[in-house]
């Protein structure tokens, strides 16, 4: 069942558009997105999609790195029940810090900045995206931003949690609130930028033939990511922004004592932050479908249904804000009603796990490391969803509010679900964004050390939180030690399962094999033009006259093939006038 | 770069061959826009003076008048001057989505509702 | 916000496509198969952008709606300080720049260049009439110890007007004497914290009386006979949210114009220079939609803050 990768095909041209045989791998400068400018004036002023995409991949990753330190010394602290390592207010920063960084740098930005700005205009077969410069600009405003936020959180910190709840952060808390709330603003229109240019292309370029129910599932997850970006993100700007003219202009919009509600405060910046959850996962999901597409080679089971499930999660996503305020004075009609829409979110998750399921049924299945991940993702993605729909019930609630369990629910499903997805998507398309194979190997022992050591590190958390034992604690009742130490060891095995793919990702630029155009035997436009592509693209726009994920029987046993010479040919023909390279034994 | 023959990309408009496709609507228009807008403007502050509240004793008509006469007046100024009307479908939906989006926000008013529904006397 | 529509200032790369007689020369960009494409992606995005400006004015207008509803009684009495001629006059000198505007974006379309400079400086004339006269209106509110803050006085203010007001007089006659309530509260005095008795501990209850709404702060209505005093500082309070609300939508809503402007003078001066990026009308365009959905805005603004009955 498992299908060896065989000697890679000759790497096509881009823009020849046919097949130049009998060159070796290296010996001619390959022209591509890479080769096309060596300057570093060339990277900082591009406007080319994919270089864009590389930028965001490299200061994305350095923003993980600072999240991932800060939540490395949370958990160091966490071994003690008595605080012997930090301050009570540095543990508050360290805390604030690794949820501001990951949540606003990284989370939300991570897949549409890295995986879709690469991936969009080249699976819809669209030369770039409409609004190019924009689409730089966004990169420069997230550096701005990133910056600012990295500053107040090095000069001085911020306690307030990445939450910024009222009257504490906009009365009473010192330290940097008022900079780290303009990089959040920053960050915010950064990710506008990105949404604004991915809804106008994904309306406006896609190629012809390319419909609506023909585009990958990735695309309508990016499409549904975006409107979310666009009509949320401006809320949580102007709720931080009364928190910064509370702070500097005395405008008390939210403060208590002038009859300001601050919870108030929370509906407008969770009318947000709910829906943001689903900016973080909404693109794993989309990835999800095509790794598990494209690895049981095929279709997926009822296509039309994850993609409407898809718009269906994004609208209910934004009506279910106030199941974050049960506990709060919000009317206790209220919450009934966001408890009831809280449960209705299950419904499109569910459509979406049942059809992964149904689609691997039968399929011919590769064990390849991205599905790996594919398969962590919706065993992680399960559990975090599910303990999701305790939380959503209104008596659970009161219990399990504010505790560990929550910390887990939403790390279950952030961590366990956008990072798995990332991971996944970010190997399954590194042949096609560096043009070098990652080593299967390593790749596949760092899948499984990252899945038992996230579990290692959050599954305590659920137990300890039902225990009892409330989140964002510096000192803590002994009798929960045992279970933080499990998490912490869980931690130093996840940061492993991290280091591993770094480094060998980072060593396969240079040594890594040289990757043909299609190396999964995958079917989507971005398969069918050079690995690396082109700047433009495509040589000449593709049409598309295929529906999604067309696998045929036959494709199953031609697992590893090159399509790079053929774009716009339907998979049909391709597979009449493939050549025998790379067909496995 | 590709020169293209093909039709249907995007929405599936017809190929460009120089013909302009957007409508510009006549100068005159524009007047007659500013005549109702001018009209309207009138109006509301005659409303706030003249209270209709007052008169007939009740809370809400000139509260729900002077909502009208706000939206009456956006409505022009999004179908005429920034020209909607003349626009394709796809412009439509996204000048409309950012209102209808903003009355599903308006579901914070549920909770304000209904705060005061929840009986207190066990609760002091 | 602006950077979209410098970025479309900028357009000029791809080879020029002539467009007929009479009509603005367009250029089509590399990533754009036709000129309808390119130009329905700019209306499309320029409108997406827009919804992102009315959720973020959105969310301001349910922040003030929740508190109109909740201290409705605050929000007559404070409402009176804004000047409603001053008001009119801003909301007429808006939608005639929109005129303005849409004019100009005419002459853009149809290719008459002195004509386009002409009402675009026409517009930025008329956007500098507007933010003059709110400048006049805040330093008058300044004066007038309504800005928030330590030093806004809702006591002094009250009665100061009452001195110009004779009928206020009558309906409250605590604000009678003017100079002796001054003389009491003396300049600049620290008012915001702790106004009355336990409110530090529990803003929702005083001396007994409770908010007829859970977990909202004490409203007048709910004093019933309580001293005048303890009245007198529960709505200064609620009309210090009131000037808040004011001066942060007015404040943002100004900024939005004063970016207006700095993008009507770039395409006035662009065009005056014969730049081959204002050829195309589309630039010009999408600054007419910008400025137009910031005349949306007080169109809400003007009937919501100044005209409250």
């Amino acid at each position: 069942m498992s299908i060896a990768l065989k000697t890679p095909t000759v790497n096509t041209p881009g823009g020849s558009g046919a097949a130049t045989d009998g060159v070796p791998a290296g010996a001619a400068i390959r022209y591509n997105y890479l080769t096309a400018g060596q300057t570093v004036k060339s990277w900082l002023l591009t406007v080319d999609h994919k270089r864009i995409a590389i930028l965001y991949l490299v200061s994305i990753s350095l923003m993980f790195f600072f999240g991932a330190a800060a939540a490395g010394i949370v958990r160091v602290e966490l071994t003690s029940p008595n605080g012997q390592i930090l301050s009570s207010e540095t543990y508050n920063k360290m805390f604030s810090a690794h949820g501001i960084l990951m949540v606003f740098l990284f989370l939300v930005p991570s897949i549409p900045a890295t995986l879709g700005n690469f991936l969009v205009p080249l699976m819809i077969g669209a030369r770039d995206l409409a609004f190019p410069r924009l689409n730089l600009a966004s990169w420069y405003v997230y550096m701005a931003g990133g910056l600012m936020i990295l500053a107040a959180l090095f000069l001085g910190g911020v306690d307030t949690g990445w939450t910024f709840y009222t009257p504490y952060s906009s009365i009473y808390a010192n330290g940097n609130v008022s900079l780290a709330i303009v990089g959040i603003f920053l960050a915010g229109f950064s990710s506008i930028f990105t949404g604004i240019n991915f809804i106008v292309t994904i309306h406006k370029m896609r190629a012809p033939g390319m419909t609506w129910f023909r585009l990958p599932l990735f695309i309508w997850a990016m499409y549904a990511t975006s409107v979310i970006i666009v009509l949320g993100t401006p809320v949580v700007a102007i709720t931080l922004l009364l928190v910064l003219v509370e702070r500097m202009l005395h405008l008390g919009i939210f403060s208590p004592e002038l009859g300001g509600d601050p919870v108030l405060f929370q509906h407008m910046f969770w009318f947000y932050s709910h829906p943001a959850v689903y900016i973080m996962i909404l693109p794993s999901l989309g990835i999800i479908s095509e790794l598990v597409a494209a690895n049981s080679k095929k279709r997926i089971f009822g296509y039309s249904f994850v993609a409407l499930s898809t718009i269906a999660i994004a609208v209910f996503g934004f009506i279910v804000w106030g199941h974050h305020m049960f506990v709060t004075t919000q009317s206790m009609y209220s919450s009934m009603v966001f408890s009831v829409i809280s449960f209705l979110v299950a419904v499109p998750s569910a459509v979406k796990v049942f059809n992964w399921a149904t689609t691997m049924y039968k399929g011919s299945i590769e064990f390849t490391a991205h599905f790996i991940y594919a398969l962590s993702f919706i065993g992680l993605f399960v559990v975090g969803g599910l303990t999701g729909l305790f939380l959503a019930s209104l008596a659970m609630d009161v219990h399990l509010t504010a505790t560990y369990f929550v910390v887990a629910h939403f790390h279950y499903v952030m961590v366990g679900g956008a990072l798995s997805g990332y991971l996944g998507g970010l190997h399954f398309w590194w042949p096609k964004m560096t043009g070098r194979m990652y080593p299967e190997g390593p790749a596949k022992l760092s899948a499984i050390i990252l899945f038992i050591g996230f579990n290692l590190t959050f599954f305590p958390q659920f137990i300890v939180g039902y225990l009892g034992m409330p989140r964002r604690y510096h000192f803590y009742a002994p009798e929960y030690q045992i279970w933080q130490v499990i998490s912490s060891m869980g931690a130093s095995i996840l940061a492993v399962g991290l280091f591993i793919p770094a480094a060998y990702l980072i060593w396969s630029l240079k040594y890594g094999k040289i990757a043909p155009a299609n190396p999964w035997g995958a079917i989507g436009l971005e398969w069918m033009t050079a690995s690396p592509p082109p700047t433009e693209n495509f040589p000449e726009v593709p049409i598309v006259t295929w529906e999604a994920y067309e696998y045929s029987p036959h494709d199953a046993e031609l697992a590893v093939d090159d399509r790079s010479d053929m774009p716009g040919t339907p998979p049909e023909g391709q597979v009449q006038t493939q050549t025998e390279t790379g067909v496995h034994a | 770069m590709a020169t293209i023959t093909t039709s249907g990309h995007g929405e599936g408009l017809p190929p460009q061959n120089g013909v302009e496709q957007v409508q510009h609507p006549p100068a005159s228009l524009y007047y007659k826009i500013y005549g109702i807008l001018m009209v309207l403007l009138v109006i509301t502050v005659v409303m706030y003076y003249v209270d209709i509240n007052k008169l007939i004793h009740a809370e809400w008509p000139n509260l729900i008048i002077a909502l009208i006469i706000s939206v009456t007046k956006a409505a022009l100024v999004v179908l005429y001057f920034m020209n909607v009307r003349g626009s394709t479908r796809l412009t439509w939906l996204w000048a409309a989505l950012g209102f209808v989006w903003l009355l599903l926000m308006g579901g914070i008013f549920l909770d304000y509702q209904s705060r005061a529904w929840v009986d207190l006397r066990g609760w002091q | 916000m602006s950077l979209r529509a410098i970025e479309q200032a900028q357009l000029k790369h791809a080879p020029s496509h002539s467009h007929g007689e009479g009509h603005a020369i367009q250029h089509l960009s590399h990533q754009f198969e036709d000129l309808d494409q390119q130009n329905e992606s700019y209306v499309v995005g320029m409108w997406t952008f827009l919804v992102t400006e009315i959720m973020f004015f959105g969310a301001l207008f349910l922040a003030y709606s929740v508190y109109r509803v909740l201290y409705f009684e605050t929000y007559l009495d404070a409402h009176k300080f804004l000047s409603i001629p001053l008001g009119t006059v801003n909301t007429f000198v808006l939608l005639t720049s929109s005129l303005a505007m849409a004019l100009g974006v005419h002459a853009a379309q149809v290719g008459r260049k002195k004509s386009l400079i002409g009402w675009l400086l026409l517009t930025v004339l008329l956007s500098f009439v507007f933010l003059g006269v709110k400048a006049v209106e805040y330093s008058e509110k300044f004066h007038e110890r309504l800005y928030p803050g330590p030093t806004f006085d809702y006591v002094v203010a009250n009665a100061e007007y009452a001195s110009h007001h004779p009928n206020y007089v009558i309906e409250h006659p605590e604000y009678k004497d003017f100079e002796k309530i001054l003389e009491e509260r003396g300049a600049g005095t620290d008012n915001t914290a702790a106004p009355f008795e336990g409110s530090s501990v529990d803003y929702s209850t005083v001396n007994g009386y409770r908010s007829s709404v859970p977990g909202v702060a004490l409203r007048t209505e709910d004093l019933g006979d309580m001293p005048v005093q303890v009245k007198q500082e529960v709505m200064s309070n609620r009309a210090q949210l009131f000037f808040s609300l004011y001066f942060a939508m007015t404040g943002l809503h100004a900024i939005h114009i004063i970016i207006g402007i700095i993008l009507m003078l770039v395409i006035a001066y662009l065009a005056a220079r014969n730049h081959p990026s204002v050829e195309d009308f589309m630039p010009t365009e999408m600054v007419g939609l910008y400025w137009h959905f910031v005349d949306i805005v007080w169109i809400f603004l003007f009937p919501m803050m100044y005209l409250i009955s």
